[in-house]
């Protein structure tokens, strides 16, 4: 049906170089060839933000010799993103990269929502196949994704719990409190990081419990009510007396050092016995927010595609109404008018209001798309000894 | 209020007719104005004889209004019935010593036994009554010319006290106005002090005659506080120096590091957008390096539209190119927000005009 219309070869000739063609304006299909292609290319911009944001969290788990949480979490986590949201991303490239109404194409061009459901509702069948053995790929997919979630669900903590039975056994009964200080001392971080290069299951396994103990030692709160956990230059014991130091949420700072040391490398646990109940629950709850956050996330990246649509269309809109009307009118005074009115509303609406709502809509993809991906954001703020934050800080002429 | 108690006085002496005043009965025990002098007068309702010298001594004062009966009654029983109260309304407003109104009323108890004085005085304190002193009184004319020299006196102290207060206050104003002009800096001081002194309260004893301070110092400043250290323990004027150590903890004695990153003014935004959501931890991949490029460019991708960016990227620019004068100029808060964001505003209206370029948008026309 399609191949009836009139087809006019290109040659490249004439193919506007850089952007999207202007002659689009023109066209009477534009805002759906425009929605399409922006819808696209926020899914795509969407999912490599996200995968970037995964590659740094391997980042952090290599760097301080988490292995069980790299081997275990992250990696699975990443099969799961190439293999779901690459596939994505992979269909519109090629969708885009084939022509559809050649001569010698597979059929009409395929609707992509429908391909992606029918990944879950369909298995083993494609309706409308865009390459050869698409309908093994798919299933294929739905494997991986079978092995990676319950993988991610169940790995950790059970690789966890056998490290603890382990070591409780190697210590005997009484000596499962305080892993950390009772085990022996005999791999630092950088032998830790060198032998989780080795790679089989066993020398991995080590070198988490090396990691382990290590973490524990180094994150453990020696005693809180001596050092605080320490506020920069000055340990916090004091820290509730000083609100004049700089309001309360750097005395927060300054205190908060004490609670944060108790986390500990990444584990939550490394204190106190483990609890695999514990574990489990709160791993669930990261597996589920994790797969389910594989399609909210990516479909919350459409906000680009939005924002860019309302933009232009409010631009469209100023355009015609306040100064192509007046201009058409031939009037100079209305066009005067007409111009004032445009510049104001264009700076107030787009210039200042619009500025703060991309930069909002930005702000978010960061904070919750982004980081939620790798960034644990457990730190506290390096606050030194300054007179110049104590004494400048503002002075209330009245109080 | 006196000429009131007067009042109360005249109609109690007035049936008397006769009024024969003496001093026998006069007492002043001085006690804190609590108590009047008495008043010694004959009645006639004493009709056996009109010799008979009767001495009445008197308690006045002023008690709350809702406490009156109960009052009287437990000052006729206190007294075993050898006491006589009379009320009557207070001639001014009564005011206590906040200046609030109150509502009293005068109140005076004649007795004749010296006996039941003391025990009319403590029903008085326990009714939480004010006593008040009235000058010694005889016949009514010799009461007037006494109550009303009284009054004066009573004015005129009031004037001079109140002129005391008038000329105290002005006192205090112009030492007050004298310190505002320098009150901030005198609180910069104070506020200095009191930072000195939580610090070294912090210290702890490590011997008999050093004290111990612990802290995280940034690797690349050790030196620096090194010589911070050094001067602080020199003695001024020999240029002596008192024994000092500087020695680096093992890690594992605190618990985890606080978090630095250098920032220069240009990172310095993207850092403070990241720090809103949270520190990052001790060496844990810092999202603001990366959020350096991500962010204006998603912010490119929803904006796009190479005129409206490129007003964007002038104004951003104007601000970088001015930066001095305007850090040095007071903003508004809204546009202090958007100074700081200067170099993030500088990139988010380069890429809008990159993504313009590419949507092919110029203030929503094609071009």
């Amino acid at each position: 049906m399609q191949r009836e219309g009139v087809r006019r070869e290109v040659d490249g000739s004439n193919v506007y170089p850089f952007g999207v063609d202007p002659e689009w304006k023109r066209s009477e299909n534009e805002l759906l060839f425009l929605n399409s292609m922006k819808m696209k290319m926020s899914v795509v911009f969407g999912i490599t933000h996200m995968f970037f944001g995964l590659c740094l969290r391997a980042a952090n788990s290599v760097y301080f010799g988490n292995m069980a949480e790299l081997a275990l979490e992250v990696v699975p986590m990443f099969v799961l993103m190439i293999t779901f949201l690459g596939y994505i991303a992979f269909l519109i490239m090629y969708k885009w990269s084939v022509d559809w109404y050649a001569p010698d194409s597979p059929g009409g061009p395929p609707n992509l929502i429908d391909l992606l459901i029918g990944i879950l509702l369909k298995p083993g069948s494609v309706d409308e196949p865009m390459f050869q053995g698409q309908a093994t790929v798919h299933s294929l997919i739905l494997l991986i994704v079978f092995i990676c979630i319950p993988l991610i669900f169940l790995g950790k903590p059970l690789m966890l719990w056998r490290w603890h039975s382990q070591q409780r056994r190697a210590r005997g009964p009484g000596g499962a409190f305080g892993a950390g200080a009772a085990a022996p001392r005999h791999t630092d971080g950088v032998g830790a990081l060198g032998g989780a290069e080795g790679g089989d299951a066993d020398s991995l396994f080590d070198d988490d419990e090396a990691e382990d103990r290590r973490a524990s030692s180094m994150f453990s709160p020696t005693s809180a009510s001596k050092d605080g956990g320490g506020g920069a230059l000055l340990p916090a014991s004091a820290a509730d007396e000083d609100d004049f130091l700089g309001g309360d949420d750097e005395t927060a700072a300054l205190t908060g050092g004490g609670d944060t040391g108790g986390g500990g490398g990444g584990h939550g646990h490394g204190h106190g016995p483990f609890d695999l109940g514990d574990e489990l629950m709160h791993q669930a709850i990261e597996t589920i927010e994790f797969v389910l956050n594989l399609m909210s996330h990516t479909a919350s990246y459409l906000r680009l595609w939005a924002l860019s649509l309302a933009h232009t269309q409010l631009a469209a809109v100023f355009w015609e109404k306040a100064l192509r009307g007046t201009i058409e009118m031939g009037n100079p005074f209305f066009v005067f008018i007409g111009f004032a009115v445009f510049a104001s509303v264009t700076f107030a609406v787009l210039c200042l209001m619009d500025v703060l709502e991309c930069y909002l809509h930005t702000l978010r993809l960061h904070w919750v798309e982004f980081q939620s991906k790798f960034y644990k954001s457990d730190g506290y703020k390096f606050l030194p000894f300054s007179f110049s934050r104590i004494v400048d800080e503002p002075i209330d002429a009245k109080m | 209020m006196i000429e009131r108690l007067a009042e109360l006085f005249e109609v109690e002496t007035n049936p008397g007719g006769i009024l024969d005043a003496t001093n026998a009965a006069i007492r002043d025990d001085g006690t804190s104005a609590l108590i009047g002098g008495g008043v010694a007068f004959s009645t006639s309702s004493v009709t056996e004889s009109r010799q008979t010298q009767v001495g009445f001594q008197h308690v006045a004062g002023t008690i709350p209004r809702d406490q009156v009966r109960k009052f009287e009654r437990r000052v006729i029983i206190a007294s075993r019935r050898q006491a006589y109260v009379r009320f009557s309304e207070p001639q001014y407003e009564l005011y206590n010593r906040k200046g609030e109104a109150e509502d009293r009323v005068v109140f005076a108890v004649f007795f004749h036994a010296t006996a039941v004085a003391k025990r009319v005085r403590r029903v008085c304190s326990a009714y939480g009554s004010s006593l008040y002193t009235v000058p010694e009184l005889g016949d009514p004319m010799r009461a007037h010319a006494a109550v009303s020299s009284r009054q004066k006196q009573v004015r005129l102290h009031i004037e001079e006290q109140s002129d005391l207060l008038r000329r105290q206050e002005a006192q205090i104003k112009t030492t007050l106005m004298k310190s505002a002009r320098d009150i901030v800096h005198l609180k910069r001081g104070v506020r200095r002090e009191k930072a000195i002194a939580i610090a070294l309260n912090r210290l702890e004893p490590a011997s008999d005659t050093m004290l111990k301070g612990e802290a995280w110092v940034l690797a690349a400043e050790r030196a620096t506080v090194e010589d911070a250290v050094r001067s602080a323990h020199q003695v001024q004027s020999s240029g002596a120096a008192l024994p000092y150590f500087v020695n680096t903890v093992p890690k594992q004695h605190w618990g985890m590091p606080p978090t630095h990153f250098r920032t220069n003014k240009f990172t310095k935004i993207f850092q403070d957008v990241v720090d809103t959501y949270g520190v990052p931890m001790y060496k844990e991949v810092n999202p603001a390096l990366f959020t350096t490029v991500s962010f204006p460019f998603l912010f490119g991708v929803m904006y796009g539209d190479v005129g409206h960016a490129s007003i964007i990227f002038t104004i951003a620019l104007l601000a970088v190119i001015f930066e001095e004068r305007l850090i040095r100029a007071k903003l508004s808060d809204m546009l202090q927000m958007a100074f700081h964001g200067r170099y993030m505003i500088l990139l988010m209206g380069f890429f809008g005009m990159y993504c313009g370029l590419v949507y092919n948008d110029l203030f929503g026309l094609n071009f």
